[in-house]
């Protein structure tokens, strides 16, 4: 298993524009440390900005975690990491970042 | 019909073969969950737009209801909106839609999302006080 500071983070340009706009880079490096402490076995973290497609809205910074698939029939690090992140953070940031898994199953996609 | 039922058919959806329904899944658990919420606020008295604005409309109001539960039903809808973006729209990329698990587990927070609402809905006390807090962050 990597450490935690071998686990491979990247940012796109634009999402760390973003963060850089709000002023938000303390919170998303809160954020990033606290998906490596709780999800066992992650492999990546990646953050890129996203639009929603087809309904007005504002961008999102999505923070994609790699990680392999959970072995309880429910991932407890969904539930774990929605309770962190709304009590450590108040809605003016919540509203701007939202982590979703990618469970991969094996060492590729 | 009720939002919820939605999420009966993406458990159908989900034990299916084909990567069609699993992402089909991904939108009938976003959905199933939005429009509880939305039919939550419309008993609350909110006036709830009838244009595409009503994604935002519902995720904003639970976001500064001034509830911890609230805010994880936000959270849940957020991860389920993108998740279904990628379903519907990213079609080029096989990724998360490969096997039913990316969007098995969604399912089980929407369904984890709507208890969180009903638990609210059936406090009288906790419901007048979340419905306060949403008519001064937008009065």
């Amino acid at each position: 298993m990597a450490t935690l500071t071998e686990i491979p983070v990247t940012v796109s340009a634009d999402a760390a524009a973003r963060v850089a706009e709000l002023g938000m880079q303390r919170e998303f490096q809160m954020m990033i440390d606290q998906l490596k402490q709780i999800i066992p076995g992650l492999r990546a973290i990646e953050a890129t900005l996203e639009y929603p497609p087809d309904y007005e809205d504002e961008p999102a910074v999505l923070l994609t975690t790699v990680q392999p698939p959970p072995a309880q029939e429910v991932d407890p690090t969904r539930h774990g990491w929605r309770s962190w992140f709304v009590e450590n953070f108040p809605p003016d940031v919540l509203r701007h970042f939202v982590r979703l898994p990618f469970y991969e199953a094996g060492n590729g996609r | 019909m009720d939002g919820r039922a939605f999420l009966d058919v993406a458990q159908r959806l989900l034990q299916a073969a084909t990567e069609a329904d699993w992402r089909s899944a991904a939108g009938r658990t976003y959905y199933g969950l939005m429009l509880e919420g939305r039919a939550a606020l419309k008993r609350w008295g909110f006036s709830v737009p009838r244009t595409e604005q009503v994604h935002r409309f519902v995720r904003l109001h639970f976001l500064y209801a001034g509830d911890s539960d609230m805010r994880q039903v936000n959270q849940t809808l957020e991860e389920l909106s993108k998740l279904r973006n990628q379903a519907d729209y990213q079609i080029e990329l096989l990724g998360r839609f490969a096997s039913n698990q990316d969007t098995k587990q969604a399912l089980a927070d929407a369904r984890a999302g709507l208890l969180l609402l009903d638990a609210v809905s059936s406090d009288a006390v906790r419901q007048n006080a979340i419905i306060a807090t949403m008519r001064k962050a937008f009065p």
